[in-house]
C-alpha cells in the first residue's frame, strides 16, 4: 500500500511538472507547430497537391524526423539532469522506491503523456489539412492515430536515450546533441548508406511505411537507391525494442550509480 | 552507534573532498563543524545515500544508505540549498514527499506543517515564501515520516534571530523525543546551544571529534586561559607568576588573564594561593573554553 | 593625512570605440572554446568539412574528374549549398552563438556591460562579429582552401580574371551564408536566459524551415514554399555572385534548389536582407537595461 501510494505520488509528480514553467511552454509550442504548419501548407496549396501528403510530411518530415527528438531532448533531461540541477532530485531519490523503480515509474508516465500530447497534434494537423483542402477528416484522423503510435515508439526510444545520458554524462545536453543531431538527422538525410537503417530515424520511418502508408513510399522515400533500403517492418521493430531495451537498461544502470552531488561540488 | 564511518575517501575528479575520515556517531545531536570547504556537505550526502564514497566504508542505522531504500526511509534529510517544487504550495509540497516516503498516515503533512510553524502559509505557492519559510519548509518535509536520524545541511542560514531560535528549540525537541540529530553549521554558538558533540573537518580531514570540552581540554598546543577578577590584582598577578603551571599572566584593565597548559592542577592549587593571600575574587571564568575557540584553534593548525 | 576622496574623472587617453568592440569580441571568441565539450562538437564539425573539402579536392584533381565538380559549381552546389554543409553550419551556429546573449542576460552581465562606455550597438557589433567571424571560419576557410588546391591541382585552366571573380564569389558567397544565420542565431539567443532554450529554439526554427518546402516539394513551379528555406535563399544570391563559364562537356544537374527558385536573386536578397535586419532589431529591443524595461 505505502509502495503503491509512492509510485502514484511519483507519477502524479511528473505529470503535473510537464504542466509548469518553461517546458510547459516548450511542449505547447511543439505541440501546436504541426497543426500551424499542415494549415498553411493546406492553405496554400495549389491543384494536385494531395491531402493525404500533407498528412505524410507533417508527420514524417517535422514530427517523426525532428520535433520527437526535440520534444523529447527537453523532457528527458529535465527528468535527470535537469532535476539534479535545481535540487528537487534529493527529494525524488530520497523515497522507499528504488532509483530504478522511480525511474521506469516517470519514464513510463512521460511517454503516456507525451504520447497523447503527440497524438493531439497530430489529430489537429489532420483537421487543419480537412479544413483548408476539403479532405475527409476521418480519413486524416486514422493516419493521425497510426502516426501518433509510431510517434510514441519515437518518443520511448528517445526519451530512453535522453534519460541514459542525464544520468551518466556530466553534460548531458552536449552528448544527446551530438549523438542526435549528428548521427540520426545528417546520417538519415545525408548519407544514404547502408549504415543509415541504423538510425532511430530510418526504423520510425520503416514502422511508418507499413502502418501509415500502407508499404507505399511514394515520393517520400525516391531518394532511397542502390544498397540502401528503408527498413521491413520487422527489422525495425526489432531495431526499436533493442534500442529501447538497451538504452531503458543503461538508463537504469546509470541512476543506480549516479551521486546527486550538491551545488557546492559544480 | 547511529554512524559508523571508516576510512571514508571521497573525491570529485581532482579535489579531495573526504579524506580517511574514521568516526562513530553515537545517538543524540551531534553538530558537525567545519570552514567553506570542509567536506560537510559531502559527508552528509553520503550518510544519507545519496553519493556514494570513492573508497571507505559508511553505514548509517547499521546499514550502508546508497541504493538502500530501507535506510534512506527512516533518514530525514534538509539540504543546504533550496530545490523546490515552486509551483507547488507548502502543503501540496509535503503530502506528495510524504507519500514518496510511504507515509500512510494523512494527518502527517499537517502535523509537520503544525511543528514548524507554516499553518498561515501552507496554501501559497512556494515561490513566494521568504527565506526562513523556505528553510522551516525543508526540516518540515525532513521530519514528515517521522525519521529515526535527522540530517540537518545548514539548516539556521539566512534565519532572522526568531525563526532561529524556534527552529533551534524544535531540533531540541525532536531530540528530546529521541530522534538523533546530525547538524553542520557555520553559527558556532548555536550548535553549542543544542549540543556539546561535535566532529570539526578541515579540507576534508577529521580534526577531532566527542564533547568540546574534552577536546578543548586535550589541545595542549594552546594554553588555556583564565579570567580572574579580584580586589588587589597586581599583588594576586606577582603571587600567581611564581606558579610553575603558568605560563604567563596579563593585567587588563578589568581582570587578570593568566595562561596555563596544565587547567586542572592550575584550578587545583588556585583556592589555596587565594586564601594565603586573602584576595577576594569577584569572578574567574574561561574565555576559550567554548565552541568558537576550539574551532579557531583546530582549524588555524 | 587624509586622501581627497570625492570623484575625479578620468583623464587620460581613451581607447578607441573599435577597440572596445574588438574587445569583447575576442571574449566572445574564446568562450566557446573554453568548455571542452563544445570544443569536441566544434572540431568534429570542422574535420567533417574538411574531410568533405579533401573529398571534393581529391575528385577535382584527378585526370578524369567526374562533370559535376567541374567549374565554380564544386563551391556552389558541392559545398556552400550542400544541404549536409548547411546543417552542420546550423549546429555550429547554436554550439558557438546561442550562449552569445542569453548567457549575458542569465548573469545579469548586460548592466556590467551597458554601464561602462559601451552602447547598446557597440555590445551588438561585438557579439555579431564573434559569430561571423566563427562562422567565416568554416565558410570562407575550407573554401579557400579548396580554391588555392584547384589553382594547383585543378583540372580546369583559369585566366586570372576567372580566378579573381571565383576568390570574390567564394568571399561573397561566405558572407551570405554567414550574415543572416549570424543575424538569427542572436535574435534567438537575446529571446531567452536559458543557452540551451535559444539554441532548441534556433535548431527547431531552422529544421521546420527545411523541411516545409520538402513536404510541398511535389510541386515545383512557381512555389513560394521555397523561399521559407534559409539555405534556398542563400543559394540563390551565392550562386548569383559566381561567373557562369562555359565548359568543355554539359554539367549534370544536381538537384539543386536554387535553379527552381519562384523570383529573381535580388528578391531572395532583399528577403535574407530583411531577416538579418528584423533579427538585429529584435536583438536591439531586448538590449535594455533592466530599469529601463519597467
Amino acid at each position: 500500500m505505502a509502495k503503491t501510494l509512492a509510485v502514484l505520488a511519483l507519477a502524479s509528480l511528473g505529470l503535473r511538472s510537464m504542466f509548469t514553467g518553461r517546458r510547459a511552454v516548450l511542449t505547447a509550442v511543439l505541440i501546436s507547430l504541426p497543426p500551424t504548419c499542415a494549415a498553411l501548407i493546406g492553405a496554400t496549396s495549389q491543384g494536385g497537391f494531395d491531402w493525404a501528403w500533407a498528412m505524410h510530411g507533417v508527420s514524417l518530415r517535422l514530427v517523426l524526423s525532428s520535433y520527437l527528438i526535440v520534444l523529447t531532448l527537453i523532457h528527458g533531461l529535465s527528468l535527470s539532469s535537469g532535476e539534479i540541477e535545481d535540487g528537487t532530485a534529493v527529494y525524488i531519490h530520497l523515497g522507499i522506491l528504488p532509483r530504478w523503480a522511480t525511474l521506469l515509474i516517470r519514464f513510463g508516465s512521460t511517454t503516456v503523456l507525451l504520447s497523447i500530447l503527440t497524438f493531439a497534434g497530430l489529430a489537429l494537423s489532420g483537421l487543419a489539412v480537412a479544413v483548408t483542402m476539403n479532405a475527409p477528416a476521418a480519413a486524416l484522423l486514422r493516419l493521425a492515430v497510426r502516426y501518433s503510435f509510431v510517434a510514441s515508439v519515437g518518443i520511448g526510444c528517445y526519451l530512453a536515450l535522453f534519460l541514459f545520458c542525464g544520468y551518466a554524462f556530466r553534460r548531458p545536453a552536449a552528448v544527446g546533441i551530438s549523438a542526435t543531431m549528428l548521427w540520426e538527422i545528417v546520417v538519415t538525410f545525408f548519407m544514404p548508406m547502408r549504415f543509415a537503417a541504423y538510425t532511430l530515424t530510418n526504423n520510425l520511418y520503416g514502422l511508418a511505411l507499413s502502418l501509415a502508408m500502407d508499404g507505399h513510399p511514394g515520393r517520400w522515400f525516391r531518394y532511397r537507391r542502390g544498397s540502401y533500403e528503408i527498413p521491413s517492418y520487422s527489422e525495425a521493430s526489432l531495431y526499436v525494442s533493442l534500442f529501447l531495451g538497451f538504452f531503458l537498461a543503461a538508463a537504469m544502470i546509470a541512476i543506480m550509480n549516479r551521486s546527486i552531488e550538491g551545488k557546492e561540488a559544480r | 552507534m547511529i554512524l559508523q564511518a571508516e576510512h571514508l575517501n571521497h573525491w570529485y575528479r581532482h579535489v579531495i573532498a573526504l579524506n580517511d575520515i574514521s568516526v562513530s556517531i553515537p545517538p543524540g545531536i551531534t553538530g558537525l563543524l567545519g570552514p567553506n570547504g570542509a567536506g560537510k556537505t559531502s559527508f552528509l550526502r553520503i550518510a544519507i545515500g545519496l553519493m556514494r564514497p570513492t573508497g571507505g566504508t559508511l553505514r548509517v542505522l547499521g546499514a550502508s544508505p546508497w541504493n538502500c531504500p530501507a535506510v534512506q526511509k527512516r533518514i530525514g534529510y534538509a539540504p543546504e540549498h533550496d530545490g523546490f517544487f515552486e509551483w507547488m504550495t507548502g502543503r501540496e509540497f509535503l503530502r506528495t514527499l510524504a507519500r514518496l516516503r510511504g507515509v500512510r498516515d494523512r494527518s502527517a503533512p499537517k502535523t509537520a506543517i503544525e511543528q514548524v510553524r507554516l499553518s498561515d502559509v501552507a496554501d501559497r505557492a512556494i515561490a513566494t515564501y521568504s527565506r526562513g519559510m523556505r528553510q522551516r519548509l525543508k526540516l518540515a518535509q525532513a521530519i514528515v515520516h517521522r525519521p529515526e536520524l535527522l540530517v540537518l545541511d545548514e539548516p539556521l542560514t539566512g534565519t532572522d534571530p526568531v525563526v532561529r531560535s524556534e527552529l533551534i528549540e524544535l531540533i531540541a525537541r525532536f531530540a528530546r523525543e529521541g530522534t538523533s540529530v546530525l547538524v553542520s553549521s557555520h553559527v558556532l554558538h548555536e550548535v553549542e546551544a543544542l549540543t556539546s558533540r561535535i566532529l570539526v573537518l578541515h579540507r576534508g580531514r577529521l580534526l577531532a571529534h566527542g564533547d568540546v570540552h574534552e577536546i578543548r581540554a586535550l589541545i595542549d598546543a594552546h594554553p588555556h586561559t583564565v579570567h580572574l577578577r579580584a580586589d588587589r590584582p597586581r599583588e594576586l598577578a606577582a603571587a600567581l607568576v611564581r606558579e610553575p603551571d603558568v605560563e604567563e599572566v596579563r593585567v587588563e584593565e578589568s581582570h587578570i588573564a593568566v595562561r596555563t597548559r596544565r587547567p586542572d592542577e592550575f584550578y587545583g592549587k588556585l583556592p589555596r594561593i587565594l586564601l594565603e593571600g586573602g584576595w577576594r575574587i569577584e569572578e574567574i571564568s574561561s574565555p576559550d573554553d567554548n565552541l568558537e575557540a576550539v574551532f579557531r584553534y583546530l582549524t588555524e593548525k | 593625512m587624509l586622501q581627497e576622496q570625492t570623484y575625479r574623472p578620468w583623464e587620460g587617453r581613451r581607447a578607441p570605440k573599435w577597440a572596445r568592440v574588438w574587445a569583447l569580441a575576442r571574449t566572445g571568441l574564446s568562450l566557446p572554446l573554453a568548455s571542452r565539450w563544445n570544443l569536441g562538437i566544434i572540431g568534429l564539425i570542422y574535420m567533417m568539412v574538411l574531410g568533405w573539402i579533401f573529398i571534393l579536392y581529391v575528385m577535382a584533381s584527378t585526370d578524369n574528374p567526374p562533370i559535376f565538380v567541374l567549374g565554380n559549381n564544386l563551391y556552389r552546389d558541392w559545398f556552400f549549398n550542400h544541404p549536409m554543409f548547411g546543417f552542420l553550419v546550423m549546429i555550429l551556429a547554436a554550439t558557438v552563438g546561442a550562449a552569445h546573449i542569453s548567457r549575458d542576460l542569465q548573469n545579469n552581465a548586460l548592466v556590467t556591460f551597458l554601464s561602462r562606455s559601451i552602447r547598446p550597438i557597440d555590445y551588438l557589433a561585438a557579439k555579431f562579429l564573434t559569430l561571423f567571424l566563427f562562422l567565416l571560419s568554416v565558410t570562407l576557410g575550407p573554401a579557400l582552401l579548396l580554391f588555392l588546391g584547384q589553382i594547383a591541382m585543378g583540372q580546369e585552366d583559369l585566366t586570372w580574371k576567372s580566378g579573381l571573380r571565383d576568390l570574390a564569389a567564394i568571399l561573397a558567397h561566405s558572407i551570405v551564408i554567414a550574415v543572416p544565420v549570424t543575424s538569427l542565431v542572436l535574435a534567438f539567443s537575446s529571446l531567452t536566459r536559458r543557452p540551451f532554450v535559444a539554441g532548441l529554439l534556433w535548431s527547431l526554427y531552422y529544421l521546420t524551415t527545411w523541411a516545409l518546402p520538402g513536404i510541398r516539394e511535389i510541386s515545383r513551379s512557381g512555389d513560394w514554399w521555397k523561399m521559407v528555406r534559409l539555405q534556398n535563399l542563400t543559394a540563390h544570391v551565392g550562386n548569383w555572385c559566381y561567373e557562369k563559364r562555359p565548359l568543355r562537356l554539359a554539367l549534370l544537374r544536381f538537384d539543386s534548389p536554387s535553379e527552381e527558385m519562384p523570383c529573381d536573386p535580388w528578391i531572395s536578397l532583399v528577403v535574407l536582407a530583411a531577416v538579418s535586419l528584423l533579427s538585429l532589431a529584435i536583438v536591439r529591443l531586448r538590449l535594455r537595461l533592466p530599469e529601463e524595461r519597467t
